[in-house]
């Protein structure tokens, strides 16, 4: 990889890194570190990565970089979960996206990780399987369990409009 | 196994711990059967036994780890939500979903689970993740570079002293020919004038009536004294025919200017004894060399009523200060061309013919020089410094002559 070629990556696909940790971490400054650690890492491994693979392995080094932030800081997480959930509680929810949002912040991290992978970025199951780790069938499972359950959030009486 | 009404309390109590065979439980129960007062002793033996109140299904459920049971048309629809279901099945699904009401429900709930991609986040601060690939660096030492930077001072004031020099040298040879007047002012010798301006006349048509020489002559002096050097350098078949008309013109000359021809030939003497002599006098002087290779003073071959006769009108004669005529490059007598005569020996390395500068002391003192003199002096002043006569920079001396 050439340095116009990171710098091509960095514009075609920093949004979307963002918006996959951002809805993970719910952080913006923990999401920008992570993106901002993953390209450069992958900066420092050009040489190495194929241009025509560094979506998937710029994807690749930020879910990892997600992971490690993500048990690093379980306990902010958890109260952060606590804040959304009284929020969540406190508010009328009037809008799919909304509680569809919420419903995605119901799930663990791989399930949203993966939902998010296959709907905005478009991976098959096997690619996902490959940035998160897992193999085909259980990135169909997780990712179908993932789906009852955001099904489950959105047929709940309280969410139906 | 014999059971009486004696024993039948063991039996009871085995029954309810549940620790008789099947066979031995039937003997049990008949034998309640045929004794139904003993019935109530044996319910309450078994209504102290614990009953397993804990059911231990949903969690042990809730343990298992199972493949996720989805109906076939479940997991089609989540297929397909996911593009993973091939063309066919996709057909099929379709088809049936439109079929159904309730099915339409369904995959619309479902499609409500699958996020917008439209949904964009914007990563603001991008020029943070640019990078740019980190050139090779020289390191270059304090000397080196100091070194350099002399050469290159020393090459750049090189270079402008030779440009200005040639410019000088240029100008003051294009001031000598424009302005024919500079001879009177710098006290040119009229006679070397004319011999400057030989390359020209040497060419000149030799074949030209007296008539047309009369007219020139009365007409233009410079023409006329070029046309008479000219006839001192002509082959002498035609050397005497053109004397004689040299002497016509001269004698128009000599009639229009009675008063002024006798200062020209003392003038001429004195330039021919100027000639060679910088400090005598430096706006001109020029030897020729003939064809022969001898060189000869042309003043000497043109007689001295030619010389009055070109020199009484001194403002006319232009008297440019480093004309050469280079003979060898001299076609032959039927040449016609001015400009085909006239040759500068400067970058020349084979012409013998010698050059006098105009004025070469003065330019020599440029701006420049004069500059890094002041430089100079200033410096020695400052630090008591004695150099030479050139000029010290990073220790290195420039001549200032």
């Amino acid at each position: 990889m050439t340095e116009r070629e990171y710098n091509e990556c960095v514009n075609h696909y920093a949004d979307n890194v963002y918006r996959f940790i951002l809805k993970n971490l719910r952080n913006e400054e923990d999401a920008r570190d992570v993106v901002q650690g993953a390209f450069e890492k992958m900066w420092v491994n050009r040489l190495q990565v194929d241009n025509e693979k560094s979506k998937s392995y710029l994807f690749t080094v930020a879910y990892n970089h997600m992971i490690d932030h993500i048990r690093k800081n379980k306990r902010i997480s958890l109260k952060d979960d606590f804040a959304e959930d009284s929020r969540g509680a406190a508010q009328q929810h009037s809008n799919a996206k909304r509680i569809l949002d919420e419903a995605l912040a119901k799930l663990s991290e791989t399930q949203r990780s993966l939902v998010m992978l296959k709907d905005y970025e478009g991976y098959n199951y096997a690619e996902i399987g490959e940035i998160t780790g897992l193999n085909e069938s259980q990135v169909k499972v997780y990712l179908h369990r993932a789906r009852l359950q955001l099904r489950a959030y959105i047929v709940r009486p309280e969410n139906v409009i | 196994m014999h059971i009486n009404r004696q024993n039948y309390e063991t039996f009871f109590l085995l029954y309810a711990d549940n620790e008789l065979s099947a066979t031995e439980r039937k003997t049990v129960e008949e034998f309640v059967d045929a004794n139904p007062d003993l019935a109530e002793e044996l319910q309450s033996l078994l209504d102290v036994i614990l009953p397993a109140e804990i059911s231990t299904a949903d969690f042990k459920s809730n343990l298992y780890k199972k493949e996720i049971e989805l109906d076939s048309l479940q997991e089609s629809m989540l297929m397909a939500l996911d593009g993973e279901l091939d063309p066919g099945h996709a057909k099929k699904l379709q088809s049936a979903i439109q079929a159904d009401i309730n099915l339409q429900k369904e995959w619309n709930t479902w499609q409500q689970t699958k996020l917008d991609p439209k949904d964009k986040m914007v990563f603001a601060d991008k020029k943070s993740l640019y990078r740019k690939e980190e050139g090779r660096v020289v390191s270059i030492s304090f000397w080196r570079v100091a070194v350099a930077a002399a050469v290159l001072l020393f090459g750049l004031f090189i270079g402008i002293n030779y440009f200005k020099k040639q410019d000088a040298a240029q100008s003051g040879f294009v001031k000598s020919n424009a302005n024919p007047g500079q001879s009177k002012e710098t006290g040119s010798n009229p006679v070397t004038a004319g011999q400057v301006n030989t390359p020209q006349t040497v060419t000149e048509e030799k074949n030209a009536n007296a008539e047309a020489q009369q007219s020139t002559a009365s007409a233009d002096p410079v023409s006329d004294k070029q046309k008479t050097v000219s006839e001192s350098q002509v082959s002498g078949k035609k050397q005497p025919v053109n004397t004689g008309n040299a002497e016509k013109s001269i004698a128009v000359k000599a009639a229009t200017n009675n008063k002024r021809e006798e200062k020209p030939v003392t003038n001429s003497k004195t330039s021919l004894e100027n000639i060679n002599n910088p400090s005598g006098n430096e706006s001109t002087a020029s030897t020729v060399t003939n064809k022969k290779g001898v060189e000869v003073t042309e003043v000497e071959k043109i007689p001295e009523q030619q010389l009055a006769s070109t020199t009484t009108d001194k403002k006319k004669i232009a008297a440019p200060s480093r004309p050469v005529v280079d003979y060898n490059s001299i076609p032959p007598m039927e040449t016609n061309s001015y400009a085909k005569t006239a040759s500068f020996s400067d970058g020349d390395p084979g012409n013998d013919n010698k050059v006098l500068y105009m004025s070469e002391g003065t330019i020599n003192r440029t701006k420049l020089g004069g500059f890094l003199r002041k430089v100079k002096r200033t410096i020695e002043r400052n630090t008591s410094v004695k150099t030479g006569n050139g000029i010290k920079i990073a220790g290195f001396e420039f001549a200032s002559k």
